[in-house]
This record gives C-alpha cells, sequence and structure tokens, in this order.
C-alpha cells in the first residue's frame, strides 16, 4: 500500500511547469503513476495531449529523459530504449544500474524476490552466479547437498504464476515448474499446476543430513596459541560438544569487551538457572568464570581473540563458523540447543502435540547461518524480518514435516497476501539447478501514451510479445480529445463527440467501447491493470505493481478531459470517483493471468449518476433517449456480470 | 584480405557483423529478407553481441530504431520498397532527430502493381526525407559501402542517418566473389559510437522529439539543411580515410573512362557495371563513350557532377524509376538542373529504363550511345524523356 508521507518525498518528475487544461486527468494520473517507483526512469509519449503541453521547444516539463517520437509509436520507441538500455549494459557502456536502484533505500511495499538459499546464504535468485553452491536435496537419497548452479534460466514470462502460500510455505513457480512432494515416503515431482488440481499437496522438510565428525569418537577442537598475555591460563584443546555448546550460548548472548584491565567475555543472561548452566559449562571447559549480577564473566585474550575471528563481535555480526555447519547433526544439535536457549523460545502449542520455536536474531549472516542448521538437524523454518529495526525471526517446527497446503481452501485466498512487504519466504526446490523461473524485482522504464486504442494498437501488442521491461500507461479520455474531441474506439457508447456527434437521428456513438484492459490481458504479460486517480492509493499502488514486474505491464487510467466530456474542470475526481463507484470504470487487476477486483464498491450506484455529470452524455436525459440509458445500464451490469466470472475462474474459487 | 563468395544480402549481413551494432530492430520483406535472416544467425550464433528486436513490422521497426539510438546504441535496420513506404513517417523523423542510424535498403519497385523485383521507386521517394544516400555497383560496393556509411553517419559534423542501396535480387540474390576485411581492422575504423545527449542518461535528463512550433522549427530545418550540405564537404575525408587503410579508391562520384569522351551516360547502381561493359566494347570501335555514376544521390555531389559532364557533347541520364513529373526521373531532373550551371550546357536526355525489375541488355544501352552520337553530331534532340526496354 501507498503511504501519502513516503509519496509526498519522491521528487516531481513531471513538473507542474506543464501546460495542460487545469482539472486535466492525464497531469494527474501521470504524477500519481511516476510515484510507483523511485529508481531512474525513461518516459516516452505518443503525440496527444501530453506531449504537446509538456514539451513545447524550447521548454520541457519532464525532470526526466524524455522521449517523443510520433503518434502511434510509443510502444516501439521505448522498446528501442529499452533494448538499447540492455545492449548497452551487457557491454559495459552504463554502469549505473537503473534496476537496482529502485528498491534502494525505499522499503517498497512490494517485493517479489524470490531468495535461493546458497552456500552464502539466502541470495536473490537474479543475483546467483553460474558455479555458485547452492543447497538442494537429493530426491533419491533426500540427503542435503550443496550443488554447483550449472545454468540460471532467465527469460521472460508471461503469465500465471503458481503461489503457494502458507506459514512454513511460500512459493512462486512457473505452471510448468515441478514440485516436488511427498507423498508415501518418497519424493514425487508435480506440476506446479497439477497442484491447483489436487485438495492437498504434502511437502516434507525433513532432509538427511550427514555432516563431518565420528560422534563416537572423542573430539577435541583445537584453539590456537597466542603469545603469553599477563598471568592468563593457555588453553590447546576442549571437548567439541561442550564447546560447542558454549559458542551457542557467546553467538546469543554473548559480548567482548576490550578494556584497559584486559579482554573480557560475558555471557549476558539473568535466568537464574541458565545462568548457572553457562557456569558450570564454563567451568568444564577450564575456563575461570566468575557470576555477575547479570551475567557470567571470564578474562582470556585467547579466547577473546578466538571469538571474534570465529564468531564475530556485536550482536549484528555473529556468526556461526563454517566448520560447525558442516559436522554432523550430533554435534549440531549442541549448538542448537544453546543458541535457542540463548535467543530463542519454546512454545508448546495448545492440543497438539508439537511446539513451536522462535529465534531472534540482529545478524543476516546468522539467520542465514541458521537456516542451514535447521535444515541440516531435519527441521523446517520460516523466516520474517521486523521492519522498524531488521530483526530477523526464524520460525522453527519440529513437527510440521509433512506441511500440507490446501489448493482450494488456500492457494488463493486471501490476494492481500500474495504481496507481502519485506517478504523473506523460504524458497524450497531441490531442483534448482534447473528451470527455477520466478518472478524478480524488477525495473524502471515507462512510457505514456493516448493513442492505444487504435492507431498505436499495433505497436503496442508487438512490444508486449516480444516482452520488453516496461510499464505502458494508456491514459484514456475516451476520445480524440487533443484534436478537438473526436470519436475513438475507447468513447462509450451515447457519448456525443464530434465525429459521431448527438442529432435528431443520432444519439451519438452507438457502438460499446472497445475493452482495451481485456485485449492487452489477452497477451498474458505480468501485470495488467485498470486504475481511477480518484481512488489514487490505488493507482499509485497498480503502478508499483506495474514497475515492480520483470516484463511488460499496462496500466489503462481513466483520464477525463473536461473540455472534451463538458464538465466543470473542479469536478474531475469527484467524476473519477463516480465512474468507479457506478461500475462503469471498475478498479480491477491482471496478475499473471489472474483477475480480480482491487476495489469493489459496496452497492454499485446507478450509471445515470454518472452520466448526468457530463454535457457529452446531456443528450440521453431529454425525452426518448431513456431506452439508450437502459441499455448503458445493462451493458455496465453485463460487463460486472463478465469481470465477476473472469475472476472466480481465474482465481481458483477465490 | 579474403575472398568470400557472398549475394549482395550476405555481404551487408557480413558488414553488420563486422561492424557488430548494438541493436538492430527489422522486419523482413522480400529481397531485403537476407539480410534479416543472416544477422539473426549471427546473433543466434553467438558471433555478434547485437540485441535484436522482432519487431512487428517496418513501423516500429524504425520506431525501435529512434527510441535505440537516442538511447546512445549504435542502431541498424534493413528494408525494402513496401516496408520503407511504412516506415516513411518515421523515416523523416529519424533525420530530424539527428541519429546516426545506418540502413542497407534491397531497391525494390514500389506498389502497386504489387512486384518484388527491382527499381529505385522506394529510395528515390525518400530522396527528400534528409538521409544521405548510397548508391552500390555490386555486392563488393554493398559491404564497402556499408562500413563506410557507419563513418559518415556517426561523424560528429554529419549525425545524419544513411541508406545504402542496393538493387534487389540483380545485386542482393546474385553471388559474387568478394573481398572482405579483418573484423579487426572494420572495428577500428569505425571505432566506438558515443552520443553526447543520450537519453538513458538520468543524471542529465534530456527531452527527445518535442512540439517545435513557429518560433522553432524553422530553424530546425535549417539545421538540417546546413548539416547535409556540410556532409559533402565532410565525406571526402572519411572517405579518404576509408581508401587509406583498405586500400581503396571511393570517391562521391565513380568516372569511367570521362576524361576524354564525347558520350557519356549517368546512371546508378547495378545498370553502371552493365554499362562499363558496354563503354569497353564502344571504345574498341572508336566511340568517346565515358560513363558517370554518382554514389551519393544524398548530398547531390552537384560540383563533382558539373566538373565531369561539361565538356561532354551529349548526356543521357539512365533512371530506374519515374517521378510522375511529365518530365522525366529524378536523377535526370537533378543532373539537368545541375548542369545547368555550367557555362557549357551539354544537351541531356533521360531514360526510364527497368521498372518492377526489367532487365536492361547492353544492346539496349548501345542505344543510348547511338542516340547520344546523333546528338553529337546534330545537336537535335529528338525526345528529351525517353523509356527504355518497354513496350509501346
Amino acid at each position: 500500500m501507498a503511504n501519502i508521507k513516503e509519496l509526498s518525498k519522491i521528487p516531481e518528475r513531471l513538473t507542474p511547469g506543464h501546460r495542460l487544461c487545469s482539472g486535466c486527468g492525464a497531469s494527474i494520473a501521470v504524477r500519481q503513476i511516476l510515484m510507483g517507483t523511485t529508481s531512474p526512469i525513461v518516459a516516452g509519449a505518443a503525440t496527444g495531449c501530453l506531449e504537446v503541453a509538456t514539451t513545447i521547444y524550447p521548454y520541457t516539463a519532464w525532470n526526466v529523459p524524455f522521449i517523443h517520437n510520433a503518434f502511434e509509436n510509443v510502444a516501439a520507441t521505448i522498446s528501442g530504449a529499452e533494448t538499447a538500455y540492455r545492449a548497452l549494459k551487457k557491454k559495459g557502456k552504463i554502469t549505473k544500474d537503473i534496476k537496482f536502484v529502485a528498491f534502494g533505500g525505499d522499503g517498497g511495499c512490494y517485493s517479489e524476490d524470490t531468495e535461493i538459499f546458497t552456500e552464502n546464504g539466502f541470495r536473490n535468485i537474479k543475483n546467483i552466479k553460474v558455479g555458485e553452491k547452492i543447497w538442494s536435496v537429493n530426491p533419491e537419497t533426500n540427503i542435503l547437498e550443496l550443488q554447483e548452479n550449472e545454468k540460471l534460466h532467465k527469460y521472460p514470462y508471461e503469465g500465471r504464476m503458481i503461489r503457494g502460500k502458507s506459514r512454513f510455505i511460500d512459493f512462486l513457480i512457473t505452471p510448468n515448474h515441478n514440485v516436488p512432494m511427498w507423498y508415501k515416503g518418497k519424493w514425487e515431482f508435480i506440476k506446479g499446476v497439477d497442484l491447483l488440481k489436487r485438495y492437498k499437496t504434502a511437502f516434507s522438510r525433513k532432509f538427511n543430513w550427514y555432516g563431518d565428525g565420528n560422534d563416537t569418537l572423542w573430539m577435541v577442537i583445537e584453539v590456537p596459541k597466542i603469545p603469553k598475555y599477563r598471568y592468563q591460563k593457555e588453553f590447546s584443546k576442549f571437548d567439541t560438544k561442550k564447546w560447542l555448546k558454549f559458542l551457542g550460548w557467546y553467538i546469543t548472548e554473548g559480548c567482548l569487551y576490550k578494556s584497559k584491565s584486559g579482554y573480557l567475555i560475558r555471557i549476558y543472561q539473568s535466568n537464574k538457572d541458565k545462568k548457572e548452566k553457562i557456569y558450570r559449562l564454563l567451568k568444564d571447559l577450564g575456563l575461570s568464570p566468575f557470576k555477575c549480577n547479570r551475567s557470567v564473566d571470564f578474562q582470556s585474550k585467547q579466547i577473546y581473540e578466538y571469538l571474534e575471528r570465529e564468531c564475530g563481535k556485536g550482536f549484528k555480526n555473529k556468526k556461526i563458523p563454517k566448520w560447525v555447519l558442516s559436522l554432523n547433526k550430533h554435534y549440531l544439535k549442541e549448538i542448537f540447543g544453546s543458541l535457542i536457549e540463548g535467543d530463542g523460545s519454546i512454545t508448546k502449542q495448545k492440543n497438539r502435540r508439537s511446539y513451536h520455536i522462535k529465534f531472534i536474531t540482529a545478524s543476516k549472516e546468522l539467520m542465514n547461518n541458521m537456516v542451514e542448521l535447521v535444515l541440516k538437524l531435519g527441521k523446517n523454518c520460516s523466516i520474517s524480518q521486523r521492519k522498524e529495526d531488521g530483526v530477523y525471526r526464524i520460525g522453527i517446527g519440529f513437527n510440521y514435516l509433512n506441511h500440507k497446503l490446501y489448493s482450494r481452501r488456500r492457494l488463493y485466498g486471501n490476494k492481500q497476501q500474495v504481496f507481502l512487504e519485506d517478504y523473506k519466504g523460504f524458497v524450497y526446490c531441490p531442483q534448482l539447478k534447473k528451470n527455477h523461473t520466478v518472478i524478480t524485482k524488477r525495473n524502471g522504464k515507462i512510457s505514456l501514451s493516448g493513442n492505444s486504442y487504435d492507431i498505436g494498437l499495433q505497436s503496442m501488442s508487438g512490444a508486449f510479445e516480444r516482452g520488453h521491461n516496461f510499464v505502458y500507461v494508456c491514459y484514456n479520455n475516451e476520445a480524440y480529445e487533443n484534436t478537438g474531441v473526436q470519436r475513438s474506439s475507447a468513447t462509450p457508447k451515447g457519448a456525443s463527440t464530434t465525429t459521431a456527434p448527438a442529432g435528431k437521428a443520432s444519439y451519438g456513438k452507438p457502438q460499446l467501447r472497445k475493452d482495451l484492459t481485456a485485449i492487452v490481458a489477452a497477451h498474458n504479460i505480468p501485470y495488467v491493470a485498470q486504475g481511477s486517480i480518484s481512488h489514487w492509493n490505488d493507482l499509485v499502488t497498480k503502478s508499483q505493481k506495474a514497475f515492480a514486474v520483470e516484463g511488460p505491464a499496462f496500466l489503462n487510467v481513466l483520464s477525463l478531459c473536461h473540455r472534451g466530456w463538458r464538465y466543470p474542470q473542479e469536478d474531475t475526481v469527484k467524476i473519477s470517483k463516480l465512474a468507479v463507484e457506478t461500475g462503469y470504470w471498475p478498479l480491477i487487476e491482471i496478475e499473471k493471468g489472474i483477475w480480480h477486483f482491487t476495489y469493489k464498491p459496496k452497492e454499485r450506484k446507478p450509471v445515470v449518476e454518472f452520466l448526468r455529470t457530463q454535457g457529452r452524455f446531456k443528450h440521453l436525459f431529454k425525452e426518448g433517449n431513456k431506452h439508450v440509458l437502459e441499455e448503458i445500464q445493462r451493458d455496465i451490469d453485463n460487463q460486472w456480470l463478465r469481470l465477476e466470472k473472469l475472476v472466480r475462474a481465474t482465481s481458483g474459487g477465490g | 584480405m579474403k575472398l568470400t563468395a557472398l549475394t549482395g544480402d550476405q555481404a551487408a549481413a557480413e558488414a553488420m557483423r563486422q561492424i557488430e551494432p548494438d541493436v538492430v530492430a527489422a522486419y523482413p520483406i522480400t529481397p531485403q529478407t537476407e539480410i534479416v535472416m543472416n544477422f539473426s544467425q549471427f546473433a543466434a550464433d553467438g558471433r555478434v553481441k547485437t540485441e535484436m528486436i522482432p519487431v512487428e513490422s517496418e513501423h516500429s521497426a524504425m520506431s525501435a530504431c529512434v527510441g535505440s539510438a537516442a538511447s546512445g546504441a549504435r542502431t541498424m535496420t534493413a528494408t525494402s520498397a513496401n516496408g520503407l513506404a511504412l516506415m516513411w513517417e518515421i523515416v523523416y523523423i529519424t533525420a530530424s532527430l539527428r541519429l546516426p542510424i545506418v540502413m542497407p535498403v534491397v531497391n525494390r519497385a514500389l506498389s502497386g502493381p504489387i512486384n518484388i523485383h527491382c527499381d529505385h521507386s522506394d529510395t528515390m521517394g525518400a530522396r527528400d526525407s534528409g538521409w544521405i544516400q548510397l548508391y552500390s555497383e555490386n555486392a563488393e560496393e554493398v559491404y564497402e559501402n556499408i562500413i563506410v556509411a557507419v563513418k559518415i553517419a556517426e561523424h560528429k559534423k554529419i549525425l545524419l542517418p544513411v541508406m545504402v542501396c542496393q538493387d534487389g535480387f540483380i545485386t542482393s540474390h546474385a553471388v559474387e566473389g568478394i573481398s572482405t576485411f579483418p573484423d579487426d581492422k572494420v572495428k577500428k575504423f569505425i571505432g566506438e559510437y558515443t552520443l553526447e545527449h543520450s537519453l538513458l542518461d538520468v543524471e542529465n535528463p534530456v527531452t527527445y522529439g518535442p512540439l517545435d512550433l513557429q518560433d522553432f522549427y524553422f530553424e530546425h530545418k535549417r539545421q538540417e539543411a546546413e548539416a547535409m550540405k556540410d556532409a559533402l564537404k565532410t565525406i571526402p575525408a572519411v572517405l579518404a580515410e576509408f581508401n587509406k587503410t583498405f586500400n581503396k579508391s571511393h570517391d562521391l562520384v565513380e568516372e569511367y573512362k570521362l576524361s576524354d569522351a564525347e558520350v557519356a551516360i549517368v546512371v546508378l547502381s547495378s545498370t553502371a557495371g552493365t554499362a562499363k561493359g558496354v563503354v569497353d566494347e564502344l571504345r574498341k570501335k572508336g566511340v568517346k563513350a565515358g560513363l558517370l555514376k554518382p554514389r551519393f544521390f544524398r548530398p547531390f555531389p552537384k560540383e563533382r557532377i558539373i566538373k565531369a559532364l561539361s565538356n561532354l557533347k551529349a548526356v543521357a541520364v539512365l533512371d530506374r524509376s519515374d517521378s510522375f513529373s511529365g518530365e522525366g526521373g529524378p536523377l535526370f531532373s537533378e543532373v539537368k538542373a545541375a548542369l545547368y550551371e555550367s557555362q557549357k550546357r551539354p544537351p541531356v536526355i533521360d531514360y526510364i529504363f527497368g521498372l518492377g525489375g526489367r532487365d536492361i541488355f547492353p544492346e539496349d544501352i548501345k542505344k543510348v550511345y547511338k542516340e547520344l552520337e546523333e546528338i553529337k553530331k546534330t545537336g537535335r534532340i529528338k525526345a528529351l524523356v525517353n523509356y527504355l526496354g518497354v513496350r509501346n
């Protein structure tokens, strides 16, 4: 959702010096849409009011790079610019990464990135390099293993993706993607699309892991020696299990203090029992701890340096050493135990045999380490990040090993959950090396046009089909307004225009307007939406989504023209709102092929309330034209019903 | 140098491969198709790093080229006849935006009636669009002209788009042995392309294609005219550099046995090759025949044409397109106008020939020389505009 406070900070890309009419819907639409991204953009416009009024040489109202070419070819022009961007980027001639600046400090509402768990923790799929080692599961043996990324397939995908989402599972995959499911004790792969057909699907997270170390033998950890420091005791080796337990305490509760008086290691703990536990552990290790009010402390330069190097200093830099993670389960359990005792909490679930563990950390590296640890222990987990302070919260489940997704009930349940803020869901796919297709973050190019319904349709269609990464905005004023209000295929039935005027033998345009949004949706591009400036939050949100997707996106925005529609200029927003409330201009979006309403009036007002406000429909209220009003209402009702059907048909019962 | 058997289309694609533009947006049309096909294969095989835009029409091809070139990418496309006609609107815009796009054009008769074979009606129609036009006699010239065209188009003093024309089927589909240059030498010759004000420079945003009304449009068009005029002065230097680098002898016009000639033909593209053969034959018979082949039609090398033709006794212009002015073809009009400035003003007649791919034979050209000999003797012009090789 857009936040007006945040939006006010976004610099104006279309400056107020433009010469569009006051009360023009187009400029409002453009400014709202340009708030959809903070990344650098390149704008293009077709010949029309917008271009004419904003760029009279030698002035320009555009604070961003802008190109106008001709009347009907803005999509092709922008597709050229977008391709040039890719070409020059590939050659290193453009170093500025327009794409990534977009999501820099924004904390933007929508992030669709799938991150892949690799050797180095979670990494955005886009950034994964060939040869990078990715955690994967061998479907034959169910063993967790690092596999080299042979090839990162990256191609624009247009159309529907399958989203699986619950507390423990979150994935976004293409319909032909193979999903591993746990069926009668073994792995089976089914197509993503088939998930929809099933009532429920079980997903296992119980992987096998055989790490280093023989747990029956006594293994020691060697601590490197340092030059003699004061009179401190020197250590050479420790019992591994105990040492790991200690590391767990240090990682979660430990602090290092260096002062003139020496090198202090402090394990914070106010719980008496735990304090005692730590004290005993340290004693066992041969250290010389002393209990303080809220901690257990001991002095040692040698261990201070060891811990600083191996486990990090400061709560944001804590980590589990690599060698620890490579150990086998028996050892991992030791460190896991004290980690959870330190920064975890265990809740037994009511009326269930299961219990749930939460682990909290501010260190990204530790979060990644923890996930690896949890997976190796055969548990599953989910990660979330608190927005205010960036603290990661890892939920660890023990008995949810066969987690079920209910296709009918949950898959497309709550639409708002489809894009979670600060999403860090766990992507689970043992076939990382193959066809892992995900929607990733996205882009920064926009074009604005009014000539989309008729003469520009082909150019636009071509650019959509080619999959250029751009946002196409149709500022829809429902006629050729710039040249003096001539009829277009966007003009609604009954409207009087200069080339289809109302007269004694005519009630204006007799034909229905074209459903451009549906035509564009038929291109199966990732994002298509219809918006209105009156619902600014809805429109900005749609714009954010449009900018965020990889591939083409389309926004059809009702942009009122008081000259052509004939109403007082101050009523633009009011009438825009009526268009939505009457169902004349439904606020819909088609996301990966799934249609839904983003706003549904509680009760649709009769369309005459909208028609009455404008001079272009004035004649309809005369004697003898009542049937046209009825016809228009019927058309609107039919359109609404059709939309509802589409929503039902595409959303899997949502 | 390497001798390779290539068609004109393949030669164009080979030049494009060596140029390796950043972006190619093209739509296939006969007889240009092989250029796009061959180049697409180079891209598919990874032999070029070019980004292809497989547009849905020529209109979008040129539109995408405008967007790309304005973004600072070296951009090329190719077309023929009706394809050129469809991109017409943007052809003018490209020139007015001063975007150095190079476009091989395979000349084909412009419909209607529909015909896929060679004449110059397509590019001759675009002679006032603000593009530089180069006409190539054979595949080797196609190859060389495309390379030199890049350098000309991107020259800081020129910055105009260039059409490199070749005769459809006659040149485009006939295999010739041509000498190609080494890749690195071509790349070094054309250099890197940099655009002063790129659309992608998000830190210094520029507006391309603003509304330009009464108070500035005229100045901008004047600048465009001046650019074309200046190009005539700059091009010889670029050609000299090309000649020096590749050991060639390109010039604005090619004079063939003209120094002591009394009668001569002016003709573009492949027909010049046929005519050269006729000149040789006539020379053996003692006829002082010569030939002038303008390589550049835009900018129009007027001074060179005056110098080359002034001392002749009679001149015939061979036009492979008609302007339907009732006064002959476009090449004739311009050559005749140029000679008006000459003190001697030799008699000039026009022959329109080869429309829709109608073959022209040495016998036809001999007829022209015969007529010129006649004029030389009598000083009387029977018909100013003639049609060659057509049924009456």
